[in-house]
């Protein structure tokens, strides 16, 4: 989970993420943004994110991301 | 007909909502769907063969695929088998159906219309190489909102692919769900959901009817007092070979983007408040978008279900392609974390811009209105670093409410030129309304009386004045997050039967309709 | 539940007061331009005395550039009004044709048939029909004039029409191309279902009060063809009324060449004549009532005056 602060602080320092419930909805993260997010998750868990798993309610705040992320390593 | 023409406001609408009411619950879906295919009927006549066809398309797909996951099921039961080789098999299988499918429902569209301009284009290009053969060019009418079912009908497809959503064995619904007469002429783009409220016939409650007609008198409002009223000085500034002095024509792009705004979302309550009569919630298709940080976020924020479409079925699929996903990977070690994803997304955008454009219409202004739109984001992006630096340096604080007016200002200023060329009849005519901008431009025409001569006098200004005033704030306390309608509805009866009465008597009295005054076609509609 | 049906009628009732409130407000208070008329042209025959016309012509543009009701009174002392606005809507001739009735008691309409043939939306019917009662859909624009007499006073229609709804004009335009005119074809035009319903609340309406209804089809280049004169033919006879076609039946030696004002679409002054004078013949063998030299009709007299002096003739 810090792993994932640490990215998103890369990409967007200005946001606090640990409080922030709107990420996509509040237009925090673009979908530039998203583009490096994916990617970076992509390396760094070792999972791949279909596109049908890119929605707001997946992104909007770090929990649901993580979430995410621990599914998608299940089902590898 | 529009959504906002005695026919359907008195008529149509009263006569379906009493028809449905009396419907048992069960069968009410019936009723929706007689209703919607007979409205569709009076506006296109035949070509609702057209729909029907696209229906039946989407049904007997769904079917397909939900064919092949049962088949790859079982085969993958048996023994000694590669389960991943299977399902391999039957995925390149269903991606066949995809690939045939979309392709038929583009050529639809295409066929519609951008024949004319296609071909146009191609005669032009054999007179230049000297050629004396001309293709034919006969006007067409495309089904009404051709444009509009088209997209649903490809989520439609794409989802039930990707397994994001169930494929429909029950074809009412998806006849429905693509025909809906709200929705019909100028969307919002819907996806689709089994569960919808659509579906489940639900009563016409007192709270539904109220919340709804005054949403609809809102954007009435919107439509019938502002936009309506703004067309003649955007006819007369936008009228070819018109010659005005910079001032007046940025005054009439500057209208004509509020009336685009006015009447698009305007219509857009009409049909949102038409179908919650019905308890059918449609998607929000704007979300106060002048009060964007920047064109990016706007484009998010107008027109929401088009920009989602675009991005979930056009900008996500192709940044996150195979191919695509490595080069971001290379490039993002090459050129660092920004400007990386930066260079594929660009590619990705793209492809979305220039789709974006061509939706709206068969014409190079659209394409251009496209592309100006591509190097907006692109440039805002490249910049961004730079900007946040400059910022930092100078200890400007971007949450500060000088520097969000100026950004106001500044996003406002962009979408006007872009929607400059949206309007212009061509391309060349929205370069010369462009340049002109810079001719002669002085804020004297303010006051020397030039303003009188669009087809609109004081009066007018001062309607109009007050009506743009009264929906600014609104947005303004709708992005604060502020319910207006919720606050309505909890006043006493009396203060709330004074604000409704007064706004329905605002629009009848200062509504710019009857003699005199021409309404605005639907701008959406054509597309 | 009932609070609720209760609650929605109160909220009816009070924007049903505030309509009509409004509506005595904004109404205008003179037929005449200046008052805020719309359509003063026509509606000058809120002014003429109660029971003095006795032919209506109601119709399209086609009319109001093709009937002189002066000419009518000059040659034969017949009196009569067009009824006529640009493109009228079968709707509109109906509530015009209404209008007229509360004070007038003519003994033959006249309805130009090219209306027969326009397309119009249901709502733009209702619409027409809710503004008789409530005038502020109509004139909800006269807030920009309003004056004091406008909150006191009742409507008192005042303005004669020296033109009696007469609206052409006497330049001359010929038309380039004459060839197709009401060249024989095999296809009749469709009336459509709403102006045939508007079309039997008219009959219905003249039957009623006693009124004899001639179609009649105005000389045109424009609006009228073959398609059209046929179905029209048809129309008469089904319905048993007489039809006066100026483009086929009866030759009143139109000449394109110097009868029409904007290249064959509609007469001028001296087509119209041409069109008045064969009007007046068949008034005059329905033996209608010469009204010259009664004391009753002396404002004809000025109106006529009037128009001479303006048209030259």
């Amino acid at each position: 989970m810090e792993k994932l602060i640490e990215i998103l602080e890369g990409l967007n320092p200005d946001v606090d993420y640990a409080n922030t419930k709107d990420l996509v909805d509040g237009h925090y993260l673009d979908s530039l943004t998203i583009l490096s997010l994916v990617s970076e998750i992509e390396d760094e868990f070792d999972v791949e994110i279909p596109t049908i798993e890119i929605v707001p309610n997946n992104f909007n705040s770090v929990e649901s991301l993580w979430k995410l992320i621990t599914k998608l390593q299940k089902d590898e | 007909m529009s959504y906002l023409s005695n026919t359907y406001l008195f008529l149509i609408l009263p006569f379906i909502v009493v028809v449905y009411s009396i419907f048992l619950k069960k069968y009410r879906w019936v009723c929706l769907l007689v209703a919607s295919y007979a409205f569709f009927f009076i506006i296109s006549g035949k070509l609702l063969l057209c729909l029907l066809f696209t229906t039946i398309h989407c049904f007997l797909y769904g079917l397909v695929i939900k064919k092949y996951d049962a088949d790859c099921a079982l085969e993958q039961e048996k023994k000694d088998i590669d389960k991943k080789e299977v399902k391999q098999k039957f995925k390149l299988k269903k991606k066949r159906v995809l690939v045939i499918s979309i392709l038929i429902q583009v050529a639809i569209l295409f066929a519609y219309k951008y024949m004319p301009f296609f071909l146009g284009n191609i005669n032009s290009i054999f007179a230049w190489f000297g050629s004396d053969y001309q293709f034919k060019i006969s006007k067409i009418i495309a089904p009404i909102g051709l444009s509009f079912y088209t997209l649903e009908a490809l989520s439609y497809m794409i989802d039930v692919f990707t397994g994001k959503i169930e494929a429909e064995t029950k074809v009412y619904k998806l006849a429905l769900f693509l025909s809906f007469f709200p929705q019909t002429m100028e969307g919002p783009i819907a996806r689709y959901d089994k569960d919808s409220s659509l579906f489940e016939g639900n009563n016409i409650t007192y709270k539904n009817l109220c919340f709804g007609l005054q949403r609809m008198v809102w954007g009435s409002f919107k439509k019938i007092v502002i936009a309506d009223r703004l067309n003649p000085i955007v006819k007369c500034v936008f009228a070819t070979g018109s010659s005005y002095s910079g001032f007046v024509v940025l005054f009439g792009a500057i209208s004509y983007t509020i009336m685009l705004y006015m009447e698009f979302s305007g219509t857009m309550d009409v049909i949102i408040g038409s179908a919650e009569i019905f308890g059918v919630k449609l998607p929000e298709n704007f979300r106060q978008p002048f009060f964007s940080k920047n064109i990016s976020e706007f484009w998010a924020r107008w027109h929401i279900t088009l920009g989602a479409w675009f991005k979930d079925y056009i900008f996500y699929p192709v940044s996150l392609a195979k191919k695509m996903k490595s080069l971001t990977v290379k490039a993002r070690h090459k050129l660092g974390n920004h400007f990386g994803p930066l260079l594929t997304g660009s590619i990705a955008l793209s492809a979305v811009w220039l789709l974006n454009g061509l939706w709206h219409g068969a014409g190079w202004n659209y394409i251009f209105f496209g592309v100006y739109h591509l190097f907006l984001i692109i440039l805002g992006n490249l910049f961004e670093p730079y900007m946040k630096k400059l910022s930092d340096k100078f200890h400007i604080d971007r949450t500060k409410k000088l520097y969000r007016a100026f950004q106001f200002v500044k996003l406002f200023l962009l979408v006007v030129i872009g929607e400059l060329f949206f309007r212009a009849v061509t391309l060349s005519d929205g370069f010369r309304l462009f340049f002109s901008i810079f001719k002669g431009f002085t804020l004297k025409n303010v006051f020397d009386g030039t303003l009188m001569n669009l087809g609109l006098d004081g009066y007018d200004f001062v309607v109009l004045g007050i009506s743009i005033l009264v929906v600014f704030v609104m947005s303004l306390l709708k992005e604060k997050d502020i319910d207006v309608r919720e606050k309505v509805s909890n006043m006493n009866i009396v203060a709330r039967w004074i604000l409704y009465l007064s706004l329905i008597m605002f629009v009848v009295i200062f509504g710019a309709y009857g003699p005199g005054y021409q309404a605005i076609d639907p701008i959406y509609a054509n597309y | 539940m009932h609070k609720n049906v209760f609650k929605a009628i109160g909220f009816l009732s009070i924007l049903t007061v505030l309509l009509i409130l409004t509506s005595l407000i904004v109404r205008p208070k003179n037929n005449d331009k200046e008052s805020g008329m719309y359509m003063p042209d026509a509606n000058g025959i809120l002014a003429e005395k109660k029971n003095t016309i006795d032919a209506l012509f109601i119709g399209d543009s086609l009319i109001y550039t093709s009937i002189l009701p002066t000419k009518l009174y000059e040659d034969h002392g017949f009196t009569s009004y067009d009824l006529s606005t640009p493109a009228q809507r079968l709707y509109d001739s109906y509530e015009y044709l209404l209008k007229a009735l509360d004070t007038q008691k003519p003994s033959i309409v006249f309805i130009e048939s090219n209306g027969f043939f326009r397309e119009f939306s249901v709502g733009s019917a209702l619409k027409a029909k809710v503004s008789r009662y409530l005038p502020v859909i109509t004139y909800h624009n006269r807030w920009k004039s309003l004056k004091w007499n406008d909150f006191t006073k009742k409507p008192e229609y005042s303005w004669i029409n020296y033109n009696k709804g007469y609206r052409g004009t006497d330049k001359v335009k010929s038309p380039t191309d004459i060839k197709d005119y009401m060249e024989k074809k095999k296809e009749k035009k469709k009336i459509l279902d709403i102006d045939k319903y508007y079309i039997e609340l008219i009959l219905d309406l003249c039957k009623e009060n006693d009124i004899e209804v001639v179609l009649l089809s105005t000389p045109s280049m424009k609006s009228y063809n073959y398609a059209k004169y046929v179905r029209m033919k048809d129309f008469s006879k089904e319905h048993g009324l007489e039809y006066i076609d100026f483009n086929l039946d009866i030759d009143v030696k139109i000449d394109w060449q110097t009868d029409t004002a904007d290249r064959g679409d509609h007469l001028n002054y001296s087509g119209a004549k041409k069109v008045t004078e064969y009007i007046g013949k068949v008034l005059k063998e329905k033996k209608f009532v010469d009204h010259r030299g009664d004391e009753r009709y002396k404002d004809w007299d000025d109106s006529l005056a009037k128009f001479k002096e303006v048209f030259n003739d």
